[in-house]
């Protein structure tokens, strides 16, 4: 897991130092002189040789200092503190949801297999895994704003009018609720519909798949049997014996999802203009700002660290076989 | 062992027996002959700009409609069908063989070499391959070479691993030890009894990455990644009709859509079917 950890800071070092563009170019005006040119680089630690630039990175890495913006001129860290919320409250309801729907389908599935529900579910889970999803969601913004006027347009997580800057945590369900203001919870909610059903529905369509293989597997197993033959009721056997075996090829790739998850944001993002990681990654590569790129690529690789550290702790709690 | 006619039998068989695989064999095979005779159906030159008639909906002329210069819709869809579908090939591929040279050889010499390189399929899985292929793609600049490449880069590690794992179990096989007690040379190993094992699982993963691959250059190309303007490709359509579905203007972005959409549940369905003949161990 550090080696993951190390190799991505070797990655994201190595893969910005060999842009074509020199960023201190790009970000003087193009009649600059080449001595300012030079002392910008100076400036920048351009001018290092490369080790020296690579152990200095590493050295701010662990004091928790990702870097600094060429563009926005603002640091890194500074950026993500301010845009992560956005994408949390985005990424872990539509996880959230789809973690929740995607296991009910995939019980119901397995439970009835061959049956009705089986193949609507199914044909339903294909779709997901086959559509893109930014593809769907400007489906759902002609049909849902522009043809039933249900959700407001895609203006991002709030109406343009209204002032973002309510303090709080970020988390502007969250800051709402404390303070009272409905107002604020209702337009948050109308924004957040649609990109969070969007987002949820690959990943439902994922889970539900795995969720129907393990449950299948599972109900042939000699204890389920057992179970059924002392006369426990049929739902008490799905959802307290059956389940907790049954989802752990879900729980295998939840790291992987996270990764997933994560690809998808930037559609998502992009499509709904969701001020979050996701488009900022984007801004930044298409402007060649080293410090973001650099900083989103240790973020993913963070948690995908975290997530696969917190997958093996689930393990242990809901399968005691298992012992580290 | 069954002889070779038989076998075949016995996989058309099967291959019939399943519907859903059928269903997305047509598929395909519908886009294949879409991407050879494209340009028979499509009267109207892609990139004939028409300003008389921009952004009309599908009517009988045109029939999925035009676009913000007038061009054609139905004749950019069929024409990027060849750019999608050719890019995606091409990229499966080659990420095929590489994965599988890799994974196999990987596998059958053990040691700090497969340490090594299972190091770094691990490092380049904990990135989405959309992420390592953005990344790429702009720092070598955009264009379809550096959209290959990046992709390229990005695939072929699910193709090791599968690869890997297979030749991990056949390398314990008694006919392997067998062969090398013999005197068997590695290469001969590797070509005449590992490689023809391995080849099924990994044929049926590249049928189900090769939809995943078509959904990604999609995604890159709509991000301004990728395929650039003039060319027609069905992420870059979606991209430039995208600002038009709040004024109403749906069919820039659904048909060209729901080209992906087909394309790839015809991919994953014909991977299911290949995966229960080519793969009876997995078979649900």
């Amino acid at each position: 897991m550090i080696l993951v950890l190390i190799g991505a800071s070797i990655l994201s070092f190595v893969l910005v130092r060999i842009v074509p563009g020199d960023p201190a170019r790009i970000l003087l005006p193009p009649q600059a002189k080449q001595e300012d040119i030079d002392r910008m680089k100076e400036k920048m630690g351009l001018d290092e040789p490369y080790i020296k630039q690579y152990s200095q990175y590493v050295k701010s890495l662990l004091k928790g200092d990702l870097g600094f913006s060429y563009h926005t001129g603002r640091s890194v860290v500074d950026e993500f503190k301010w845009r992560l919320p956005a994408t949390i409250e985005l990424s872990m309801l539509s996880l959230l949801l789809a973690a929740l729907v995607g296991i009910w389908l995939g019980v119901i599935s397995a439970t009835n297999k061959n049956g009705f529900a089986d193949h609507a579910s199914r044909l339903f889970s294909i779709g997901g895994i086959s559509a893109p999803g930014f593809w769907i969601g400007l489906l759902c913004i002609y049909v849902f704003y522009y043809k039933l006027s249900w959700v407001p347009a895609p203006t991002g997580r709030v109406n343009l009018i209204r002032e973002t800057a309510t303090g709080g945590s970020g988390f502007l369900l969250w800051d709402a609720v404390i303070t009272g203001n409905w107002d604020l919870f209702k337009d948050a909610l109308m924004h957040l519909i649609l990109p969070v059903f969007v987002l949820s529905y690959s990943f439902l369509a994922m889970i539900c798949r795995l969720t129907r293989t393990g449950m299948i597997e599972v109900s042939q197993q000699d204890y389920i049997r057992f179970a059924k033959s002392c006369g426990i009721k049929k739902k008490r056997i799905i959802w307290k014996y059956s389940l907790k075996n049954g989802i752990r090829p879900v729980l295998t790739m939840l790291g992987m999802f996270l990764a997933q998850l994560i690809g998808g944001v930037v559609f998502i993002e992009t499509v709904f203009n969701w001020p979050g990681i996701g488009r900022y990654a984007v801004d930044a590569i298409n402007f060649l700002d080293y410090g973001p790129i650099q900083g989103f690529i240790i973020f993913m690789a963070l948690i995908y660290v975290v997530t696969n550290l917190i997958v093996d702790l689930i393990y242990m709690v809901i399968d005691p076989r298992v012992q580290y | 062992m069954l002889s070779n006619k038989s076998k075949f039998t016995y996989m058309r068989k099967v291959f019939m027996s399943n519907k859903l695989s059928l269903v997305g064999a047509v598929i395909v095979l519908i886009f294949l002959l879409i991407v050879a005779f494209g340009p028979i159906f499509a009267k109207i030159p892609p990139d004939l700009i028409d300003y008389d008639n921009i952004l009309s909906s599908p009517s009988n002329t045109n029939y999925f409609g035009t676009d913000q210069y007038g061009r054609d819709l139905f004749s950019r869809v069929i024409f990027g069908a060849r750019t999608s579908l050719s890019i995606g090939l091409v990229v499966v591929t080659f990420s095929t063989i590489l994965g599988l040279c890799v994974g196999t050889i990987s596998g059958y010499l053990g040691g700090s070499f497969d340490n090594f390189i299972m190091r770094l399929v691990d490092l380049l899985m904990a990135f989405p391959s959309v992420i390592v292929a953005m990344v790429l793609a702009t720092i070598m600049g955009g264009g379809i070479k550096i959209l290959i490449i990046a992709m390229l880069i990005s695939s072929w590690t699910g193709t090791a691993r599968i690869a890997r794992g297979e030749t991990l179990s056949l390398k314990q096989s008694g006919y392997i030890k067998g062969t090398q007690a013999l005197g068997g040379k590695w290469n001969y190993i590797l070509f005449h009894h590992i490689l023809p094992n391995v080849l099924p699982p990994v044929l049926v993963s590249a049928t189900l990455s090769f939809g995943n691959i078509i959904l990604n250059i999609a995604g890159l190309s709509f991000i301004g990644i990728g395929v650039q303007a003039p060319l027609s490709e069905w992420g870059l359509i979606i991209s430039e009709g995208r600002e038009y579905i709040v004024t109403g203007q749906w069919w820039l972005v659904f048909f060209p859509g729901l080209a992906i959409v087909l394309t790839v549940i015809g991919l994953n369905l014909l991977g299911d079917g290949l995966r229960d003949i080519l793969d009876p161990r997995q078979r649900r």
